[in-house]
């Protein structure tokens, strides 16, 4: 998804032992970070995990406790936001009620002493951009929430800032629209080649828009890497539950082999089967998660020996797109599996109270802790 | 549609509101305005009837000279004049002394804006003429402002402070502070701290932040804190009484001196409608000046 050549600077924004404390509490505890140039950044998190702190930190709102801050070589550190070469797209937009759209847009030029002539141009080419040119005079109330994102983001934009921040871009519209303005945003962000962090706590929106997502958790990152990496690849039981829905079975180490390994599960009644090698030792307790949609459901036992149990449907959740099964194990533990819907049909392949086998391939599974 | 039933429901609503105007403001007005129409009389009441009935005729005698007096003899002119240079820089100095004080309670941690505002509204808990007359003391040669500044040295002999317009400003701006910082407030608390972030982050210094937003949007509380300190002391008439002396000529201490001791009820009747008729178109031009604006800014 990246538009611009990157490796020229590899860290392009830089974040060294970040900490930000007010009073006794810690809202910002020790981070390091680096992005790319031209590269869309999610930071990714539950409310109060630090996000939007770490955010304020960037646009200079408030000032570090202790670490520091680089964008493009130079140091930000207690440089004032008015000073900064960045902007930030507001959570609820914070346009300024009192004037028209194009005078929104033209403030930020004003303030770095550009001229009339030279402010109505960028203005228009800008509207233009962001397809708001016919309501130029109109007021920020005068508008839907779609467009005043629009407006907002142009604003954020104008001053060609070498850093773009997000806060929460989607949190004030509705479902249908936030789907079409992500790749709306995404595309216009990626056409001017800004680089971009965003805060969110929706992971749809961060998966959809982002290049690469850190999850935060209690004022620490947890997880970084690419949509694909973090979903797929969780490196602890914490990203795993975040991200998605998920399966966690506990499990004891009782073959370990060079490519495989074998746990004993009481959660399955069986054994697991890891199709990799693992750094752990006989007898070791491990965490192994297994999304809802690698896993099978089957009336018949299938040809396989482990990684299966045999269960009961307790519940059934029809989605559209997808059914959502739980399936009650012997052991008690509830499996959830996710199953597409692709044939067109008024029937559920399963029915409540039936009993299944709930099976999946030997490397659906994620380990993804030791405990 | 609305069935007539919703009509009398409606207007039992607004009827209540409607009744306490008619009765306690239109009809005096139009009692006092009747006076200004007619003649001085030695008698009680004090003027002649508008309406009298004469050989089984009515006779109706409207008597505009009472305007024309007022036209005529120059104190009228020039005490109004006062009154509306006294009330202009006194709602100045309200301003300058408000807003900060009110943007300071709209700052202020959420617990604490509640004791500033009590603090704000206290001095009104004590009788308004008490505290005027405990300025006198204040204010006088031997009281203890000038017994301060001697002590400190800044003047070598007490300033005459008392009975001077220096003492009516003092009492003006200490008496309608409040007024003025109680309608501010409430529009000032309303501003979105995420505004000034975001000139902020546009690039606007603290000086530019406040002129290019705060003050645009604060501006109808300013104009309304300052209509609810200026048309009353236009007619303020205690406190260039009691700390102006005989040095301060205002519109209101006219208006007494013709009721009370020359007993000319028309004349001040005359006086008290010029100066409801001055104060309220103004207040009128600007409601729909602001109703204009509001609907703008709705309005598609």
């Amino acid at each position: 998804m990246m538009s611009e050549p990157v490796a020229s600077h590899p860290s392009f924004l830089n974040l060294n032992g970040i900490v930000k404390r007010f009073g006794d509490f810690t809202a910002v505890d020790g981070i390091d970070l680096t992005v790319k140039q031209g590269e869309i950044f999610a930071l990714l998190g539950s409310s109060g995990c630090g996000k939007s702190t770490l955010l304020r930190l960037l646009g200079g709102f408030d000032q570090a406790t202790e670490g520091q801050i680089h964008l493009d070589g130079e140091c930000l550190n207690g440089l004032p936001a008015e000073q900064r070469p960045i902007n930030m797209m507001f959570q609820s937009y914070a346009l300024f009620p009192h004037m028209t759209v194009a005078q929104n847009l033209a403030y930020g030029l004003k303030r770095a002493g550009m001229k009339g002539r030279e402010i109505a141009i960028k203005v228009d080419d800008m509207l233009e951009r962001v397809q708001m040119a016919h309501l130029s005079g109109r007021k920020p109330s005068q508008l839907s929430g779609g467009q005043q994102q629009r407006v907002a983001l142009a604003r954020a934009l104008i001053k060609g800032p070498k850093l773009l921040l997000l806060d929460e871009p989607m949190g004030a519209l509705d479902k249908k629209l936030r789907a079409h303005m992500q790749l709306e945003i995404t595309r216009i962000i990626e056409d001017l080649g800004v680089t971009c962090v965003m805060v969110t706590h929706d992971q749809e929106e961060a998966m959809t828009m982002a290049d690469r997502v850190a999850i935060m958790d209690a004022g620490r990152i947890r997880q970084v890497g690419t949509p694909q990496e973090i979903y797929e690849q969780p490196n602890s039981r914490f990203v795993a539950e975040f991200i998605g829905s998920v399966n966690v079975l506990r499990g004891v180490v009782e073959r370990d082999r060079i490519d495989a390994v074998h746990l004993h599960c009481a959660e399955l009644s069986g054994n697991i089967y890891i199709g990799h090698g693992l750094t752990c030792h006989i007898g070791q307790q491990l965490s192994v998660a297994i999304r809802p949609e690698k896993a099978a459901l089957s009336r018949h036992r299938p040809a396989q020996s482990e990684n299966l149990s045999e269960g009961e449907i307790v519940d059934i959740a029809y989605m559209g797109a997808q059914s959502v099964y739980h399936v009650k194990l012997s052991s008690g533990f509830v499996f959830i599996v996710n199953l597409l819907n692709s044939q067109r049909t008024m029937a559920l392949p399963y029915q409540w109270g039936e009993k299944v086998w709930v099976y999946w391939a030997p490397d659906a599974t994620v380990v993804t802790e030791a405990q | 549609m609305m069935k007539w039933r919703q009509y009398v429901q409606k207007g039992l609503v607004i009827l209540p509101p409607y009744l306490w105007l008619l009765v306690f403001f239109l009809v005096p007005f139009l009692i006092v305005f009747g006076i200004s129409l007619t003649e001085p009389k030695i008698a009680q009441p004090p003027y002649s009837d508008i309406v009298t009935a004469e050989d089984g005729r009515w006779n109706i005698i409207l008597d505009f000279s009472n305007y024309l007096w007022l036209l005529g003899d120059e104190l009228y002119p020039a005490a109004l004049l006062n009154s509306l240079n006294i009330a202009f820089w006194s709602t100045c100095l309200c301003i300058l002394i408000g807003f900060p004080m009110a943007w300071f309670i709209a700052k202020a941690p959420t617990g604490r804006r509640n004791l500033y505002l009590m603090l704000v509204v206290l001095p009104s808990w004590t009788s308004f003429l008490i505290r005027i007359y405990a300025w006198m003391g204040i204010l006088r040669s031997q009281g203890p402002l000038n017994q301060c500044l001697m002590a400190l040295g800044i003047i070598d002999s007490p300033l005459r402070i008392l009975n001077t317009e220096v003492a009516v400003y003092i009492g003006i701006v200490y008496c309608y502070l409040p007024f003025f910082i109680l309608p501010l407030y409430s529009h000032l608390i309303k501003l979105d701290g995420r505004l000034l972030d975001a000139a902020a982050d546009l690039g606007a210094g603290t000086v530019t932040r406040f002129v290019t937003i705060v003050l645009p949007l604060a501006m109808q509380g300013v104009i309304a804190g300052g209509l609810l300190v200026f048309i009353p002391i236009v007619g303020e008439f205690v406190v260039p009484e009691l700390l102006g002396g005989s040095n301060v000529l205002m519109i209101g201490k006219v208006l007494w001196t013709e009721f009370f001791a020359n007993r000319d009820w028309p004349v001040a009747s005359a006086v008290a409608t010029v100066l409801l008729v001055m104060l309220l178109l103004p207040i009128i031009l600007l409601q729909r000046f602001q109703d204009l604006k509001s609907t703008d800014q709705r309005g598609q």
